[in-house]
């Protein structure tokens, strides 16, 4: 919980920079909105994707915008990466924690904030009272998703040292397979089944559908859960086997 | 130009040493701002038009400012990591050199990864052309000198952004809302956002003069042939505007150094 505290206290000295930073969110959730608008009109429908865009912006600051490979690329180019494998807890274990305390600044500092504004401002609906918890507890499983996912780049790091593709790589499929930006339902019905196989769905597109009272929380919960273990799993193996090319390396 | 060859070399030497790493940058510049079009695609497939606009036209609009951002990013990468240079204290060495710090940021790196994102915005572009109607000779006559002001607004905006640094310090943020949100707003026509946003990237951030107004003519939505002229106005007004707060910024940097 130390390590959380230190990040959450790391992200406090930036505030004003990331009030600018959530007024730029904002316009991206306001072009997003407005495309919307402009194929549906002022319509029931319309102002469903206006909702179900907004509540996804807000909560792109848990579920994408964590940092790259959880701080592990900038570890391993100032070479502390050494020290964290020294510390009694895992690395996993240790990148969980730190990007902890990031999320739920971001959760304070920046997902409230825009969350706040597109309810007062944009219309934005509130969820029905009985699918505030359900949307909750999906979304804490998306972000433990995301974590996973964003911890197979800092392995990268640790591989190949540098970052940019893979971070692009994945800025396109969590874009285009989260459903962040497009309700799932506006798309081909075959390329929707390729997504639901996919991971990045259960971040974005489920916890939000179930926002909106479009999807089962058992199902939503069952396939999370089943990515959160897969992915556990994969990512301890695949620790293990780095951790030792490290020591190699070391000599 | 023997500078630049020079950093050319090196900056390729120093970015393909990695081939895999390398390899897959430039797969991910392809992909990386790719996925927005696509959902755009995914739109229009289904509703047929925004306001009007055909899909193959907001892919012209789309990989014009696409172009620009990634030609900027090729050669410019130094103002998108301004904030590093005065973070770190490095630009000090910048100002007792006898080059133009101005040109010097601007060749910190040339970045090679880059070029995907040029290739997949002219591949988008390529596309839409075919499928346009209107294009025609002048259009191919005209389309290099859109190009170019394209990638000039993108580097005069980035100029002022990077300026902002001077005062800032960190200016991640700043360029993110100036730079890469107005620029998103730009590959989508003008009439779908409220006016006073239309305004700001008409008049302050002027990403619709290369954009938006010269295609509004060019596909018959509007036969006012003033709005050719757009980008030309555009650079031109962005020119003096960049140099000057780039100029106030180093004066400013200069009065508090020790």
């Amino acid at each position: 919980m130390e390590l959380a505290k230190k990040s959450f206290k790391r992200d406090r000295v930036y505030l004003l920079n990331h009030i600018i930073n959530n007024i730029g969110s904002l316009v991206f959730g306001y072009i997003n909105v407005r495309i919307w608008l402009a194929v549906l009109g002022n319509s029931k429908e319309g102002m469903e994707a206006v909702t179900y865009l907004m509540v996804n912006q807000a909560g792109l600051w848990l579920v994408m915008f964590i940092p790259y490979g959880c701080y592990i690329p900038k570890k391993v180019y100032d070479g502390s990466i050494a020290y964290e494998m020294l510390r009694p807890y895992g690395l996993l274990y240790g990148s969980f924690f730190e990007i902890v305390g990031h999320i739920l600044y971001n959760f304070l500092f920046r997902s409230v904030p825009i969350f706040i504004f597109s309810v007062l401002v944009m219309k934005v609906s509130l969820p029905d009272i009985h699918q505030i918890l359900p949307y909750l507890i999906t979304l804490i499983n998306g972000i433990i998703i995301a974590f996973l996912i964003n911890y197979f780049i800092g392995l990268w790091s640790i591989k190949f040292l540098s970052i940019n593709g893979v971070q692009m790589l994945y800025y396109f499929a969590s874009s285009l397979f989260s459903g962040a930006f497009i309700h799932l339902k506006y798309y081909p019905q075959a390329f929707k089944k390729i997504v639901m196989s996919l991971p990045f769905a259960y971040t974005s597109y489920v916890p939000t559908a179930v926002y909106q009272g479009q999807f089962s929380l058992l199902k939503a919960f069952v396939n999370q859960w089943t990515w959160i273990i897969a992915l556990s799993i994969f990512a301890y193996a695949l620790t293990n086997r780095l951790s030792k090319k490290i020591a190699i390396q070391g000599g | 130009m023997r500078l630049f060859l020079t950093l050319f070399k090196a900056s390729f030497k120093s970015q393909a040493q990695y081939k895999f790493d390398f390899f897959v940058s430039i797969i991910g510049n392809i992909l990386g701002l790719l996925a927005d079009f696509i959902i755009v695609a995914f739109i229009l497939m289904r509703f047929k038009n925004i306001d009007g606009w055909q899909l193959h036209e907001v892919a012209l609009i789309y990989s014009i400012i696409e172009f620009g951002f990634g030609i900027y990013r090729f050669i410019g990468d130094g103002f998108n990591n301004f904030e590093l240079l005065i973070l770190t204290g490095k630009f000090d060495t910048l100002l007792i050199r006898p080059a133009s710090a101005l040109l010097q940021v601007m060749l910190q790196k040339i970045d090679f990864k880059r070029l995907g994102m040029v290739m997949q915005a002219a591949v988008v572009g390529i596309w839409g052309i075919q499928k346009c109607t209107f294009v025609n000779n002048s259009f191919y006559l005209y389309l290099p000198l859109l190009l170019l002001a394209s990638v000039l607004i993108n580097m005069q905006v980035s100029i002022v952004l990077a300026a902002a640094a001077f005062w800032t310090g960190k200016n991640e943020d700043i360029i993110i809302l100036g730079h890469y949100s107005t620029r998103s707003a730009a590959r989508y026509p003008a009439t779908i956002y409220h006016n006073i946003f239309s305004y700001i990237l008409t008049f302050i951030i002027p990403f619709f003069s290369v954009s938006y107004y010269p295609l509004l003519y060019y596909t018959g939505k509007s036969n006012n042939i003033f709005y050719l002229l757009a980008p030309f106005l555009g650079v031109a007004a962005m020119t003096p505007i960049s140099y000057f707060i780039w100029n106030l910024g180093i004066k400013r940097y200069s009065s508090t150094g020790t």
